[in-house]
């Protein structure tokens, strides 16, 4: 990078801390530093519950998941809009009349003391994990393609972070991913748009949907119904509904984010404003990704964008192998661009001419696919720890190599702003359940607002020194990301289940929920456990995990209601 | 009861029409969120053809 990218990288960063503080100055109290102030708009509501779900890996790998499988990734969040009304109408009103700091404190409220501490510590668990992640994913990346140390970026990510959420809390939250939102969204478009002014002059943007739509990459909406496939419609209508009810619901992260609101009319609108411009906004990353798929039917792509295991692989005995994989992906993909500008000189040419040509184009992008298989399998031969799934490298790579000095800066700010604003929520959100829901309550309930604003402040400085921990130990230990992942994903359903239990099943009591809540976890990992350690026998269970959700939360509901009638309280 | 919840929907039906002006009733706005997910998909359906 060169020092103006420098400049603009560190002056969008520094602005954005310096705002979020300056907004913040003045926290007296505990509900001012974890409520803020029951004070926000709800643009700012809106802006932050997007920014807060919106985290690096999502700019970083939502473009080359374009890149490689088209837009079917869409389908995904098609649950949002319809758990955002769901939400509005059910949670928000019952929240903001109780007046509550966590979404866990409502549920002493109608159950127990057991059962809220119970899903908060289901919370705590799987976030505190996250969080650490949510550093340490981008941070390998920009550290391994920038030449940067690792360990560095991680703690520089995480200290940035800690500064302004230890000093302003949610209120220093909130105002920065404003900011940081503008800055995604203007650099998104940005890199979009000279994408389409990076291609050869004669192609234009109706040129390139055309040659992504032939090549199958519009793909939008799937209706072949798998269970196992994350991307079709209806499972991301259904299971996307309830692992969005679960996130935007139950999730102190984002709950957090409109419990701040206003009153209960600024909460709701707050959501809604996800609801309506959520499903567009991930349209339009995802387009990026098309436009770049295009952009490199003319350029050569590198064969394998992981450009640090290429160079191991290279130095390896196997380095001819690969070099001879890499000559003949090269002449393919060049023959492949004269086939292209010949499809596109035939726009008035007979169907047939242009049907034989795109068949050409499709053989040599299936060869060119072929090759590259070969080479990750070279990879994983030589070394079986290579990270040979490059997908979350593609954008980045464009933005190093072909933006112009000053838009790289810009972008790599747009990934850092994006780190930042997911990991600010989880440590808000991790200090204020540890605060309202284990400390508070069971361990000093009466002291000064002062004394409580104090442990906060310690509480949030202490989940930002065990994330930056977490995410400096993460790349010791294999396939980790993979299983926090899934530790969250086997959560969800249960704690979605005792919530919706608690909104509309008022005759179940807390020990029959708290039962079901056990039973649901143990069923939910029961189906993930089994197709593992039996995958033949169990093979009908091996289930895409947006599906937990749903049987997790059914499963809690059902024995709830069940266990609630044979008690007979 | 009901008249009671009647009430409450109109007094948040008022405050949401304080915020946003052109939004008549919360149903509204719920049906604006649901509707735009619909024309979308139909939206994403024309797409996915379109450029085939």
């Amino acid at each position: 990078m060169s020092w103006i990218d420098w400049t603009i990288m560190s002056g969008t960063i520094l602005f954005i801390v310096g705002y979020g503080i300056w907004k913040s100055r003045g926290t007296q109290d505990i509900k001012g530093y974890l409520l803020a102030d029951n004070d926000m708009k709800w643009w700012t509501i809106g802006l932050s519950i997007m920014a807060t779900q919106a985290s690096a890996i999502t700019f970083l790998s939502t473009p080359g998941q374009a890149f490689d499988d088209g837009m079917r990734f869409v389908q995904f969040y098609f649950g949002v809009p319809i758990a955002m009304v769901l939400i509005s109408m059910v949670a928000i009103p019952i929240y903001k009349r109780l007046n509550v700091f966590t979404a866990y404190e409502y549920l002493e409220s109608r159950f127990d003391l057991k059962t809220r501490s119970f899903a908060a510590l289901l919370f705590l668990v799987s976030r505190s994990l996250a969080a650490g992640l949510t550093i340490y994913a981008p941070a390998i990346i920009l550290a391994t393609i920038l030449g940067w140390d690792t360990g560095a970026t991680c703690v520089g990510i995480g200290l940035v972070v800690m500064l302004y959420t230890v000093a302003g809390g949610t209120k220093a939250v909130s105002q920065t991913q404003q900011q940081q939102m503008a800055i995604i969204l203007v650099g998104m478009l940005i890199a979009g748009i000279v994408m389409v002014f990076k291609m050869p002059p004669d192609v234009g943007f109706m040129d390139a949907m055309s040659m992504a739509g032939s090549m199958g990459k519009l793909n939008a909406i799937t209706t072949d119904f798998d269970i196992k496939d994350r991307y079709n419609i209806w499972s991301g209508l259904i299971a996307g509904t309830f692992l969005a009810l679960s996130y935007f619901g139950t999730d102190q992260s984002q709950v957090q984010r409109y419990l701040g609101g206003k009153s209960i009319t600024e909460s709701r609108i707050g959501l809604l404003f996800n609801g309506l411009f959520k499903v567009p906004m991930q349209f339009l990353i995802l387009l990026v990704g098309i436009l770049l798929f295009v952009f490199y039917q003319f350029q050569t792509p590198p064969m394998v964008f992981n450009q640090e295991e290429r160079t191991k692989v290279v130095q390896s005995e196997a380095g001819d192998q690969y070099l001879q994989l890499e000559n003949r992906f090269n002449q393919l993909h060049e023959e492949k661009a004269a086939r292209w500008n010949e499809w596109l000189d035939q726009g008035d040419a007979p169907a047939e001419s242009r049907d034989a040509t795109l068949a050409t184009i499709k053989n040599l992008d299936q060869e060119s696919q072929e090759i590259r298989s070969q080479a990750k399998e070279i990879m994983a031969a030589q070394d079986e720890n290579a990270d040979t799934n490059d997908l979350d490298r593609v954008f980045l790579t464009f933005v190093l190599n072909h933006l112009p000095v000053g838009l790289v800066g810009l972008l790599i700010a747009v990934i850092l702003s994006a780190a930042m604003s997911s990991t600010s929520a989880e440590l808000n959100a991790l200090a204020s359940t540890t605060v309202v829901d284990v400390y508070k309550r069971l361990i000093k309930p009466s002291a000064s607002d002062r004394h409580y604003l104090n442990i906060s402040r310690s509480l949030t400085m202490s989940w930002g020194v065990l994330a930056i921990i977490f995410a400096l130990i993460a790349g010791q230990f294999e396939n980790l990301i993979e299983y926090v992942n899934i530790l969250g994903s086997l959560f969800y359903g249960t704690i979605l289940g005792i919530f919706v239990t608690a909104f509309f099943f008022k005759r179940v009591k807390g020990t029959a929920v708290f039962i079901a809540g056990i039973i649901g976890e143990i069923t939910v990992i029961t189906c993930f456990v089994l197709p593992k350690i039996w995958p033949e026998q169990f093979a009908w269970l091996d289930i895409g995990f947006l599906w937990f959700n749903l049987i997790g939360c059914v499963v809690v509901v059902i024995m709830a209601s069940l266990i609630q009638l044979a008690r007979k309280e | 009861m009901s008249q009671e919840s009647d009430k409450q929907n109109q007094d948040l039906d008022q405050e949401l029409r304080k915020v946003i002006p052109w939004a008549r009733s919360w149903k509204f706005l719920y049906g604006l969120v649901l509707g735009e997910l619909i024309l979308l998909i139909l939206l994403f359906i024309w797409f996915s053809r379109a450029f085939v």
